[in-house]
């Protein structure tokens, strides 16, 4: 009672917190100005260097690729959570737990494990064509497209997608879906016109969080995909080690980040518009 | 009234979850099944996948024990991600607790700071730190990619120790405060004994994402800094040889094993968000 009217006796605690800001000082912050530092390059200025980037036909093709893959990835990845989030939320306590490890485990699984093993499920001597050519089928070619890539996305991405939706599909008040019932709407009806409608602000949340996630991805378009399938974050791979033009690395990392600062922007919004 | 319109429609209902269920059931597949095909292959002779009948073998495995890259590359990740996940969750758990507790100037500044790791892009982190490195000549150094692992591992650590403060009664605190402890008593006292499973969580948590991490090993990397990620990362891309079965494997166990153990603790963050409606 007395140290909640008196706040000088709590304890101010900024010690406690020092390490831990001195580290992401370090190991964050300072790299990050490194970042928006290079932009600037000594021989080109910061709009040299950005307007050769915008007209480098690599790095535009990079850049619709990009919006492309991650468009259909968080698009895919939205609608396959939806039933998943739907099923788990209808589920009673063990079974709930044993859908949520289903989903929990590919989650926590290394993305290179998941790639790794879409090549054996997809590549040319892999399951599906085995499968195919023992069935006296021809094999098809499913590895190093684009095709490859979305599978392999929206694979890792599916969990991050149905904790938003199921979020908002728990978050409902049960007794208007039973009002519904009671007064003779289908169970249709009732998902249509009562739940769905409700669950829309996760579903937003769900798909503009795969857009962000997805616009970073390093490891599946490498492993995956052709050349023809590089995203962003391959593109400043290639600038930074092969090409060895440091500048426009920056720049692009700078547009990422820009990008799903805007994006992250807009779900925090939504995030508080609904009141969580 | 209510008995006779709801009998009709009780029937119906056991329609529309049957198609749902089927559907969610197809996705249940599309997310385990790709780790599980791979336990097969690893244990096959070759490491190729056939419908004929194949003898199971471990020579896979032995081929993975028997080369020293390999090995280094493991001795190398398991060292690097012990040292970043006790460093993040030592200085992670008094960090969280004064984001929870303490009365200072630019608090929830230096809290969004410590946590936005987890929002930025691994790339533009990794790009950062590679420029970082080369600038004050520490590339390729253990030290290096520790420092940035525990980086990306503390925003675990830290969420996960801030909801575990929710349960710890202030009013402890204050009776201990009250009595005369100093900060670094009530702390080590009264608030870490109250906190030791979102703790071991977050060292959990910190350590796998140490383990797999891939992109930021792939930027800092020296010849004697080759972590399990980076070289599993580069065979798949140049040579594709059947050891990466054996590996994927073992890390699949490695994740099965954490999320069932945090899952048991009830500590594991996905299953809390979606039990809190995050």
């Amino acid at each position: 009672m007395i140290a909640t009217r008196r706040p000088e006796l709590l304890p101010s605690l900024a010690l406690f917190a020092t390490p831990a800001a001195l580290v992401s000082l370090g190991l964050f912050v300072i790299p990050m100005i490194f970042v928006a530092s290079y932009t600037v390059g000594e021989e080109r200025g910061l709009l040299d260097g950005v307007r050769e980037v915008a007209g480098s036909n690599l790095v535009f093709r990079v850049f619709l690729n990009t919006v492309h893959i991650s468009l259909t990835t968080a698009f895919v990845s939205v609608l396959l959570a939806y039933p998943v989030a739907l099923h788990v939320m209808r589920q009673k306590r063990l079974w709930k737990a044993v859908c949520l490890t289903l989903v929990l485990v590919p989650f926590w699984t290394s993305i290179l494990v998941k790639s790794y093993a879409f090549i054996v499920i997809l590549g040319e001597r892999g399951v599906i064509n085995t499968a195919l050519r023992a069935w006296g089928f021809d094999g098809f070619d499913m590895m190093f497209n684009r095709f490859a890539v979305i599978v392999g996305m929206s694979n890792a991405l599916i969990p991050f997608a149905i904790f938003p939706i199921l979020a908002s599909l728990s978050a409902q008040n049960q007794s208007i879906q039973a009002a519904g019932e009671v007064m003779g709407a289908s169970p249709m009806r009732v998902f249509w016109s009562i739940t769905f409608p409700q669950s829309l602000p996760g579903v937003l949340a769900a798909f503009l969080l795969c857009l962000v996630l997805s616009m970073g991805f390093f490891v599946t378009p490498a492993l995956l995909g052709g050349r023809q399938d590089m995203m962003m974050a391959n593109v400043i791979d290639l600038y930074t080690r092969e090409v060895l033009d440091w500048q426009s690395a920056s720049i692009i990392a700078l547009l990422l980040l820009l990008f799903c600062g805007l994006l992250a922007g807009v779900i925090l919004k939504l995030q508080l518009k609904v009141g969580r | 009234m209510t008995t006779v319109t709801a009998k009709p429609s009780r029937r119906i209902a056991m329609r529309l979850p049957r198609a749902s269920t089927v559907l969610a059931c197809l996705v249940y597949a599309y997310l385990v099944v790709p780790s599980l095909v791979v336990m097969p292959i690893s244990l096959s002779e070759a490491g190729e996948f056939t419908l004929d009948k194949a003898r199971l073998s471990l020579n896979l495995f032995r081929q993975f024990f028997g080369s020293e890259a390999w090995l280094a590359a493991l001795w190398n990740s398991l060292q690097v991600a012990t040292a970043a996940s006790v460093l993040a969750t030592l200085i992670g758990i008094p960090a969280a607790y004064a984001f929870a507790r303490g009365r200072f100037l630019g608090r929830s500044t230096v809290q969004m700071l410590v946590i936005s790791p987890m929002f930025v892009p691994v790339i533009v982190i990794a790009l950062g730190l590679y420029f970082l490195a080369a600038a004050t000549g520490q590339q390729g150094r253990f030290s290096t990619l520790v420092l940035a692992h525990a980086m990306y591992g503390l925003p675990f650590v830290v969420m996960l120790v801030l909801s575990g403060m929710t349960q710890v009664d202030p009013a402890l605190e204050k009776a201990a405060m009250l009595m005369g402890a100093s900060p670094a008593r009530v702390f080590l006292q009264v608030v870490l004994p109250q906190l030791k499973i979102p703790i071991f969580a977050g060292f959990l948590f910190a350590f796998l994402a140490s383990f797999d991490e891939v992109v930021i090993a792939w930027f800092l990397n020296g010849p004697t800094t080759i972590t399990l990620p980076v070289k599993m990362y580069s065979s798949i891309m140049w040579e594709n040889t059947p050891v990466i079965a054996a590996v994927s494997t073992m890390l699949t166990l490695l994740s099965f094993a954490v999320c069932l153990l945090t899952m048991m603790l009830g500590a594991n963050p996905g299953a809390k968000g979606a039990e809190a409606g995050r």
